[in-house]
């Protein structure tokens, strides 16, 4: 070996092992960073599972007070261009060999298996302990996995910069968002969601929301006495938000 | 010898130039010359009597409770009128007068960050802007007789009341409570 | 005969001009990400519908070529078979520069790409797409300790034991590339265990075709002699994974045909979804698939250089409409929320979505396989990687000449 080889060696070692010790207080700042004790206010949890019920037999055709109400709560321009985030919309759904039809509003089903969360590789699609399906815009790297995942297409991803967000409900480039069963509501104690008081506003009354684990709340005992089901009720995902009349 | 001089000329002139990079960073760092490119940070609440915490903690650990806040607010749910470290209530009091954000050029936020030269993204997702009324924990202000109806406190009344106030009926504290002059 | 290694000249005008060219576009590319980081992605074509488009078209074919390519390596270490030994290094040389490719259209094409620290450092475990940041990493690493054990001969004993994990580890990154779109229950085009296979015999047949073509054209380009015995056993080789890839893509079809609630959606790619038909049945099918076994194994063609080279092309073409169909053909039919009837809404329920790709995301896409070229055309004049002569009385020790 060469004067120049061993000279060379010696110079990759220098560096390499100046590389190594500046990584080491590089690493400790990052995982300074991330440690820290905050608490504050009682968690939610799991002795509460927030749902839906959705009577499609008084939602109005036409009718599209749920999806304005959403908008207005969420900051959300309204528009249906491609790029345009829609938390809920209204399907219209109609048998071509019976000629019967009808309409529903279509949002995030807050699965209890969710295959969003499944797939997200940041683990930024969660669900939480009382049973809301959201994305952590912090952990979101805009990949859209989530995206191809829901059965209901319920995510939209935000294509361009948000200057004018709601401060209770941050949005902003480049995250993957969905309905959020007004969480920034029900974390304050109100237990009505934005579409269900846009739909009792017109007075049809199709939604309604609350807690599916106590027996006593309204929605609790609709779903025990009338029939409903799950849109896409074989993939066995036992979505929060159930259907009557589809 | 003369040889071995040959062979440390590049070494040398590498060294020197770092040294003297060195010292110029170490230099411009003393401030013994006022840089006039970057303005000092203007830190400034425009409501409220103090902060949450005090403000040698803040400075150092704002980042940390930042940090550990969104965790437990997205993960935990927090109530924004109430949880004390809600990045909306810092914004509600640190909000500038001018233009009704922490985020524009000089205002609370930005102008820390432009001097410490540290980007943040937080306001890309996050509103810039206050919300709504004065958060529970802070002490409500008044200063008396209000009849100035500058354009800045119009901005904050509107910021807390959500619309402007009815001129003709005359600014009272109580309407004007919580906004600071 | 040992074979001799030796790196290319790299002086001549054309070296540097190809260079030069594929480092503009990789250039282009990055700026391409730059614009749509900056204004979001509603400067490209990918919309709430069709969430993936070029960019991933791209990606996915690199990635998956990448994976292939280190079979010509791997039939010499794993099959034992010595004849490939001297087309190791280049073919693990192309597995780690395609699959960079593939990665930096992935990476920078991500909604918030600043936040890969993160994408670093928090892992979903039930996630593919998680598994896959380490089998990705893992890879890289594995190729270059392989390459390191052909060209280090204090290394060579550790050859045969890499071989054989950068062999299993593939097969998990190709798998695991497949069932990205196999373990998705959502859309009629995925939900299939059939999917991960199908891209491992993809990902031979790619691959196989990327190294066939970069081959030729390293040792035409330096003018070094290439014999016909290497062509001969490649180009078949070629030939019987092409032939695997249209038995798995017929399975898969004829599979899918005969669930009755699948009917909409064969309808739609083989007989009136335009483009993705057309795609399909010209791209994938006759152009990736048909004449290249033609152009490999007919009297005529089968010895002439050039119709090799173009089947290899013809193949890496078709991939890329393969990619197209599976991909963006596979997010424009829209999903069945309530099988067998007709939806509609303002989210683009019940219609096909529309899509049409636009400048950035095609430039970053190509902006990805402009790198992967760069890289192998930089390493090769750096390192040893291509044989001095692959003549066939130097690869093969029993020719007769003549």
């Amino acid at each position: 070996m060469s004067d120049f080889d061993t000279y060379r060696r010696r110079f990759m070692g220098g560096v390499l092992g100046l590389a190594a010790a500046a990584a080491l207080p590089a690493g400790v700042l990052f995982w300074q960073t991330a440690e820290g004790e905050v608490n504050d206010g009682t968690p939610a949890s799991d002795t509460v599972r927030w749902g839906m019920l959705v009577d499609t037999t008084k939602c109005g055709a036409g009718c599209d007070a749920c999806v304005r109400g959403c908008n207005q709560e969420n900051g959300l321009s309204g528009d249906t261009s491609p790029t345009s985030p829609q938390w809920i919309r209204k399907v219209q759904v109609s048998n071509p060999r019976t000629g019967n039809s009808f309409s529903l509003p279509m949002m995030c089903q807050h699965c209890e298996e969710p295959p969003c969360v499944d797939v997200c590789p940041t683990g930024a699609s969660f669900k939480r302990a009382d049973g809301i399906v959201l994305v952590d815009r912090h952990l979101c790297i805009g990949c859209r996995y989530c995206m191809m995942a829901c059965p209901y297409k319920a995510r939209s991803f935000i294509h361009q910069p948000v200057t004018d967000q709601l401060a209770e409900v941050p949005r902003g480039q480049g995250c993957v968002e969905s309905c959020t069963f007004c969480v920034q509501r029900i974390d304050k104690g109100k237990r009505t969601t934005a579409c269900q008081d846009a739909c009792n506003a017109e007075g049809h009354q199709a939604i309604y929301f609350g807690d599916l684990k106590d027996p006593d709340s309204e929605i609790s005992r609709r779903l025990a006495s009338y029939r409903s089901q799950e849109v896409l009720a074989s993939l066995n995902l036992h979505t929060g938000v159930r259907y009557q009349g589809i | 010898m003369r040889r071995l001089a040959k062979e440390w000329v590049k070494p040398a002139a590498l060294g020197a130039f770092l040294l003297a990079c060195a010292l110029t960073l170490a230099y411009a760092e003393s401030g013994v010359q006022e840089s006039s490119r970057v303005p000092k940070p203007n830190v400034t609440a425009e409501k409220g009597e103090k902060c949450v915490e005090d403000t040698e903690f803040m400075r150092r650990n704002h980042m940390k409770l930042l940090l550990q806040h969104r965790i437990t607010a997205v993960h935990e749910g927090d109530n924004q009128k109430t949880d004390k470290f809600s990045i909306v209530n810092c914004v509600n009091c640190h909000a500038s007068a001018k233009d009704n954000s922490v985020a524009g050029p000089g205002d609370f936020c930005q102008s820390c960050h432009a001097y410490a030269a540290v980007k943040i993204t937080c306001f890309e997702c996050h509103s810039s802007k206050p919300s709504g009324p004065a958060p529970a924990f802070h002490p409500v202000v008044s200063q008396g007789p209000v009849d100035k109806a500058s354009p800045a406190n119009m901005m904050r009344y509107q910021a807390y009341h959500g619309r402007l106030p009815n001129l003709d009926a005359g600014l009272n504290a109580k309407d004007m409570a919580g906004v600071i002059q | 005969m040992q074979i001799v290694f030796r790196q290319l000249d790299g002086k001549s005008r054309g070296y540097y001009g190809l260079l030069g060219g594929l480092g503009l576009l990789t250039l282009i590319g990055l700026f391409s990400a730059y614009q749509m980081e900056h204004h979001g992605h509603i400067i490209t074509g990918m919309t709430n519908q069709v969430v993936w488009g070029m960019p991933h078209v791209f990606a996915v074919f690199l990635i998956v070529a990448a994976s292939g390519v280190l079979n010509v390596a791997s039939i010499a270490t794993v099959f034992g078979k010595q004849f490939y030994k001297p087309l190791a290094p280049l073919s693990a040389l192309l597995a780690i520069a395609l699959l960079a490719g593939g990665l930096m259209v992935l990476m920078l094409d991500l909604g918030r790409a600043d936040r890969l620290i993160v994408a670093m450092t928090h892992y979903n475990f039930k996630s593919v797409f998680a598994w896959n940041v380490f089998l990705y990493t893992g890879f890289f690493t594995l190729s270059a300790i392989y390459i390191w054990t052909m060209m280090d001969r204090k290394a060579a004993v550790f050859n045969k034991p890499v071989g054989f994990a950068a062999f299993f580890w593939r097969l998990s990154l190709t798998t695991g590339t497949g069932s990205l779109f196999g373990f998705l229950v959502a859309r009629q085009a995925y939900d299939t265990a059939l999917l991960a296979p199908m891209f491992i015999i993809m990902s031979f047949c790619y691959g196989l075709a990327v190294y066939l073509l970069v081959l030729m054209a390293a040792f035409g380009w330096s003018k070094r002699p290439f014999g016909n015995a290497v062509i001969t056993r490649l180009k078949n080789l070629l030939g019987v994974f092409i032939a695997a890839v249209l038995y798995f893509v017929a399975v898969y079809h004829l599979t899918n045909y005969y669930f009755t609630r699948q009917h909409e959606f064969e309808r739609f790619i083989l007989l009136d979804g335009g483009v993705y038909t057309l795609l399909f049945w010209i791209g994938q099918i006759l152009l990736g698939g048909v004449v290249p076994l033609i152009l490999l194994y007919a009297p005529a063609t089968r010895q002439s250089r050039s119709a090799i080279a173009s089947a290899c092309l013809l193949v890496v073409l078709g991939g890329l409409a393969q990619m197209y169909v599976t991909l963006i053909g596979g997010q424009a039919f829209p999903l069945q929320m309530f099988p067998g009837m007709v939806e509609s809404s303002s989210f683009f329920d019940g219609v096909i979505h529309p899509y049409a790709p636009s400048l950035p995301e095609t430039l970053l896409g190509l902006g990805g396989v402009a790198m992967a070229g760069a890289m192998v055309v930089f390493a090769i004049k750096i390192l040893r990687f291509l044989p001095e002569s692959l003549d066939d009385s130097v690869v093969n020790p029993h020719h007769k000449a003549g």
